[in-house]
């Protein structure tokens, strides 16, 4: 299997708080999901990945072998990493449509190609939706659901999921799920959740479980089981039997 | 008479030469007050390139295919009125000295929004007029295209005092659209503007004003509105230049059911002093409307932006919304949004805000395939972009047009 992202001792930092101390781990292609309790990092090391500038990072952040450390996010765009956000801020006055165009890389004059009408009705999305300014007066579910047609049009190497299923209801939550079933067929994908619902629909490579900003225990689909019935706690004691061994 | 009427209109004008206005840095006006006349020319086509480029900015334009009517002054001369054949008996366009001397009755009309003695700036425009158009109107006609003026400025070292007057009558619709301009780039001077617009029962009144002064010119509008029962005013102003000062009020009064909304597009640069209101005074009973401004203070620039919906009236609805970006350290917007009810049931409402563009929203967009300075002037551009409900299609597209030369001007 091919290497597809590797982490050296990363260690990131806001507003002087370390939020991620020195995380070892590498990612070979395909699915995997990203767990662990509130507060352990999960978002930050997301947005690490994409190289979101309001973090201090030290470490290395290896894509396809390549050190995209010092990358801005535009530039991890262009490698092909996206990030679908959990809470996306809305931008007054730039609409949908706006947005799609750039990740096409498409002259905003020129019409969105009719691909995109197939996506919307995926989503059960109608067009008026494109005109809409992003994410203002977004409901919790069409927030998803745009990060969602964003990543289906962008078809990134790795899109980086974070709570794609928080806050949508029972009839959305399938909609992602088939969405993100499709997309899981061209891209790789790192998915944070606390919802183990949406692995109906996309079965993960591996689980990964960050805890405490410091370890990264990776493991086969069972250790969800573990984390069901005994709390994230089993796995902290794993980790430090590990470390002690 | 409107003779006599006129003789103590300027009487009362004299006596307020000097007096400064509440609002805005004092100019001593006499230094300015020499007169240029300009040669009448026979099509637009024929000003000078220089200036046939810069109108462009202000949206007017030399072909008049899709305009109702053009008044054209450079100056202080009325260089170029006219009228599309298919409107003539539907409006008529005429400078404001021809339209004195050919209606008595525009003793109703001519200073009665707007008293001469306000402060020297009207004082000065009735001593000593320099131009201004006069648009009607008739009763019941539906102007499709829309009217452009421009008041252009070719020489440094002079004050434009105009006078307009705009009356649509009963019933009847229009889109004026207004280019207040000059290529002058080192060379100080004046614009006083006043404009008194009336619109009759039910009629509508669009009007657009885009600005494009600059760093020496001094500005000094003064606008009053009347909007009689049922009548609809929306008034569009946009500055995007540097300018010396421009200090302006307008009060826009508003009768039974009419409604009036006021939106600015504001960006300061370099050493501008802007200072805008706008107020809304609902006299009668289910008057509404909104004042919208978007605001953005770059360089040194410092931006007033007041804000005034007086209720006076049962089932009066009015909203302020002003927001403003400052993009530099030395920049500074003052928001003074007031709201004075004097009706139980008078409601009002005002949101403002200002502050930097939000980081999280320029980071977003780099994460969409943006590069830093693209996703800010996107964020710029979209806050600049207004939204304008009811806008009419045309005065939507000048505005855009107006705004996207913002990236022109090297945002």
């Amino acid at each position: 299997m091919t290497e597809m992202l590797r982490v050296e001792n990363l260690r990131v930092e806001i507003k002087e708080e370390t939020i991620l101390d020195g995380l070892n781990f590498s990612l070979e292609e395909g699915v995997h999901v990203l767990l662990g309790p509130n507060g352990t990092g999960k978002s930050t090391l997301l947005g690490t990945i994409m190289g979101l500038h309001k973090y201090k990072v030290s470490g290395k952040v290896y894509f396809y072998g390549e050190d995209i450390t010092d990358l801005t996010p535009d530039q991890r765009f262009k490698k092909g990493i996206f990030l679908a956000y959990q809470l996306p801020p809305a931008v007054r006055g730039v609409r949908l449509k706006d947005i799609l165009k750039k990740i096409l890389n498409i002259d905003p004059k020129k019409d969105l190609p009719v691909e995109i009408y197939n996506y919307l009705k995926s989503l059960d999305l109608d067009e008026t939706f494109l005109e809409r300014e992003i994410n203002y007066g977004f409901s919790g579910g069409e927030r998803k659901k745009s990060e969602i047609l964003q990543l289906l049009l962008a078809k990134p190497k790795l899109a980086l999921l974070d709570e794609p299923d928080s806050g949508v209801d029972i009839d959305s939550l399938k909609l992602i799920g088939e969405a993100l079933r499709k997309i899981a067929k061209e891209s790789n994908l790192l998915i944070v959740t606390h919802n183990l619902k949406i692995l109906d629909y996309v079965v993960p490579d591996s689980v990964i479980v960050l805890l405490d900003g410091k370890f990264v225990y990776k493991d086969g689909l069972e250790i969800i089981h573990q984390i069901e019935e005994r709390g994230y706690d089993y796995v902290r004691r794993l980790v430090y039997a590990q470390n002690l061994s | 008479m409107l003779k006599t009427y006129l003789k103590e209109i300027r009487e009362r004008a004299l006596k307020a030469k000097d007096k400064p206005a509440i609002l805005g840095p004092d100019i001593d006006l006499e230094p300015y007050m020499r007169t240029i006349e300009e040669t009448p020319i026979d099509d637009l086509e024929k000003l000078p390139d220089e200036i046939k480029e810069n109108i462009l900015y202000s949206g007017i334009t030399p072909s008049e295919n899709d305009k109702a009517g053009t008044y054209f002054q450079i100056n202080h001369s009325v260089v170029y009125e006219k009228l599309q054949e298919i409107y003539k008996g539907k409006l008529e366009i005429m400078s404001i000295q021809e339209a004195l001397e050919k209606y008595e009755w525009l003793e109703n009309y001519y200073s009665r929004l707007i008293p001469p003695d306000t402060d020297k700036y009207t004082a000065w425009a009735e001593i000593k007029p320099t131009g201004g158009y006069f648009i009607r109107v008739f009763k019941g006609q539906k102007v499709e295209h829309p009217v452009q003026s421009c008041l252009y400025i070719k020489e440094g070292n002079i004050s434009q005092n105009v006078h307009n007057i705009i009356i649509v009558e009963e019933g009847a619709e229009v889109f004026v659209t207004t280019g207040c301009l000059t290529h002058l780039k080192d060379q100080p001077g004046i614009h006083i503007g006043i404009s008194e617009f009336y619109v009759k029962k039910g009629g509508k009144l669009y009007f657009t004003m885009i600005h494009n002064w600059s760093e020496e010119f001094h500005v000094r509008p003064r606008t009053a509105v009347l909007v009689e029962e049922g009548g609809v005013f929306i008034n569009n102003y946009v500055t995007l230049k540097p300018v010396k000062s421009i200090q302006s009020y307008p009060t826009v009064y508003v009768r039974k059911g009419a409604i009036a909304r006021l939106y600015s597009i504001i960006y300061g640069r370099k050493d501008s002093y802007i200072d805008l209101g706008g107020r809304l005074i609902f006299e009668e009973e289910d008057a509404k409307g909104e004042i919208v401004s978007r605001i953005i203070a770059n360089d040194s620039s410092k931006i007033y932006s007041r804000s005034e919906i007086i209720g006076k009236a049962k089932g009066t609805k009015g909203f302020l919304d002003c927001r403003g970006i400052l993009l530099s350290k030395s920049s500074q917007i003052v928001a003074v949004p007031i709201l004075d009810a004097q009706h139980p049931e008078s409601e009002l409402s005002h949101e403002a805000a200002i502050g930097p563009i939000n980081e999280e929203e320029i980071e977003y967009l780099t994460t969409r395939g943006f590069d830093k300075d693209e996703a800010m002037s996107t964020i710029t551009r979209g806050f600049l972009s207004l939204e304008i409900p009811g806008l009419p299609k045309v005065a939507k597209e000048q505005i855009n047009y107006a705004v996207a030369q913002l990236e022109k001007a090297g945002l």
